[in-house]
């Protein structure tokens, strides 16, 4: 019993670091996307993955779901829901990889600035390892959780 | 016997005349002075005096007629004592209703109080309540009365007495109709009042019933924010749509104001969508231009896809490196000279954007490529590298 426990422990504490580096990596990808809206833009068309008119909403909104999950992430405030939606982002992301990387398209993934090198498929292992840290948050995260916390002292008082 | 007759006629007169002047009378003060002034004529009184009494208060209404000054002013605190004198003399120690004369010489008050110059005093009742007192005085020639002027005196009493039963009980009806009046206005206030703590308990009522009204409203809305916030609480560990759509609103409102606000903000939508397109050209006209070397042909796409494969003398223009490469490569070209531009995707059309800018810089034969590299190689047209 103790080692189970032992273990599920250890699990949750894994899943608190997981939780804080993904929502650092997030936090810090949206940065340049969102200073530099009009590069971002051009790598999104570059993966020819969404239709146009869709481009610059995308180049505009998506930074800011990255920072808005990431920051939710870091504070343990429904972090189940942010969680999710970053799992579902790098499935997309690492769809697009994937996609670009069959088709050849020498192009840079656009992750974190635009003057990136060309992606490869360590790009690719890169954010399926990531959206695997996503899921582990998902099933074990248990720590630090803000509402957890102090909703029920609230309600109860 | 003649003079007896006349005598008993004026003496019927005065009574009749009295009787007249008391019938119009209310006032009991108006009517002791009224009766003073008209039955001492008729007998030549030098004085005399009346008193109407509550005699079980001993409250009343005294009017003197020709009794000097002294007298009358003892008279006024002395009369209760001379009632009890005369009353005394009656058995059962009370007067009766029938008038009675009691004289001065009577050995019977001898000893007594006495007011001077009185020569008889008339003592009768007029109801169970209130008595009175008729003081005879001396006669002007100072002569003893007679019997029928005694007589007349009495008959006098019972027309007063009878006046100042009907003005007392007037004055009873007065009271009691004053009374029943101040009742009524007090029944009435009262009313009024009972009215308006009707009306206030209503209006309490009423506010009550709004008061209790609020407090349900409120106690409903404590029950659903506790039910919202207890929804809250157990949801806390788990993935709801709730937050996904107030993530994805965040995004959108803060994500299009700061574009907004930015300096480096874009459009929302591509600028080709609010602009007439280029005009197109052929792959074989353009192949025929190129051959000639009579037109540019420049590939609009980003250098990756550049340097992938392109159009044999394609110089590369992406719009995001515009200005330079213009700079770079086209600044020395006619504004005349035929310039075909290629190069979109599913998700750009880099094409339209740079012929639009390339218009924007004078030139004035620019055409959009009605194909893609791979359509040019398809045809068998030359490609690089």
């Amino acid at each position: 019993l103790n080692r189970k426990w032992t273990i599920k422990a250890s699990h949750s504490y894994a899943a608190l670091a997981a939780r804080f580096y993904i929502g650092g990596v997030f936090i810090y990808a949206s940065l340049s996307k969102i200073t530099y809206s009009a590069e971002f833009a051009e790598n999104i068309a570059s993966y020819q993955m969404v239709p146009e008119w869709s481009v610059n909403l995308l180049a505009i909104i998506l930074p800011w779901s990255e920072l808005v999950c990431g920051g939710l992430l870091i504070i343990g405030l429904r972090s189940k829901s942010a969680v999710a939606l970053l799992a579902g982002m790098l499935a997309l992301f690492s769809l697009s990889i994937a996609i670009n990387l069959a088709r050849g398209t020498p192009i840079g993934c656009g992750c974190f600035s635009s003057l990136e090198t060309p992606m490869t498929w360590t790009t690719l292992l890169r954010d399926l390892i990531w959206l695997a840290m996503t899921l582990y948050i998902y099933k074990f995260d248990k720590r630090f959780q803000i509402e957890k916390r102090f909703l029920p002292a609230i309600t109860t008082a | 016997m003649a003079t007896q007759i006349s005598k008993h006629t004026f003496y019927l007169k005065a009574l009749n005349e009295l009787s007249g002047e008391l019938s119009a009378l209310v006032q009991p003060r108006k009517i002791l002075e009224t009766f003073l002034l008209m039955s001492m004529g008729p007998v030549g009184l030098r004085c005399g005096f009346a008193v109407v009494f509550d005699s079980g208060t001993f409250k009343g209404t005294l009017v003197c007629r020709g009794i000097e000054t002294g007298v009358a002013r003892r008279l006024e605190s002395g009369w209760p004592a001379v009632y009890t004198h005369c009353a005394a003399l009656f058995e059962g120690g009370s007067p009766d209703t029938a008038a009675r004369l009691i004289q001065a010489n009577d050995p019977r008050v001898e000893g007594n109080a006495w007011p001077e110059d009185i020569t008889g005093i008339v003592v009768w009742k007029i109801d169970d309540q209130f008595a009175a007192l008729f003081g005879i005085g001396t006669t002007l020639d100072r002569r003893p009365l007679e019997t029928d002027e005694v007589e007349l005196l009495l008959n006098s009493t019972v027309v007063l007495s009878g006046a100042l039963a009907r003005a007392l009980n007037t004055q009873q009806i007065q009271t009691l109709n004053a009374d029943l009046y101040r009742k009524k206005s007090e029944l009435i206030r009262a009313r009024d009042e009972a009215d308006n703590a009707r009306s206030n308990l209503q209006q309490t009522t009423e506010a009550l019933k709004t008061a209790y009204r609020n407090i349900d409203l409120l106690e409903q809305a404590k029950y659903g924010l506790k039910a919202l916030w207890e929804r809250q609480v157990e949801q806390a560990g788990r993935v709801s749509r709730f937050d996904f759509l107030i993530i994805g609103l965040v995004s959108v409102v803060v994500g299009i104001l700061f574009n907004h606000f930015s300096p480096n903000g874009i459009d929302l939508l591509p600028e080709r969508f609010f602009h007439p397109a280029a005009p197109v050209i052929a792959l074989p006209a353009a192949q025929a231009l190129i051959t000639k070397r009579e037109a540019v042909i420049i590939d609009a796409r980003p250098e990756v896809f550049f340097n992938q494969k392109r159009i044999s003398g394609a110089l590369n223009i992406p719009p995001a490196m515009f200005d330079i490469a213009y700079m770079i490569k086209l600044n020395d070209v006619d504004p005349d000279k035929p310039i075909v531009v290629y190069g979109r995707s599913f998700s750009r059309h880099y094409d339209e954007i740079v012929a639009r800018r390339l218009v924007q810089r004078d030139h004035q034969n620019v055409s959009v490529l009605a194909g893609e590299v791979s359509d040019w190689e398809s045809e068998g047209y030359a490609v690089e590298p």
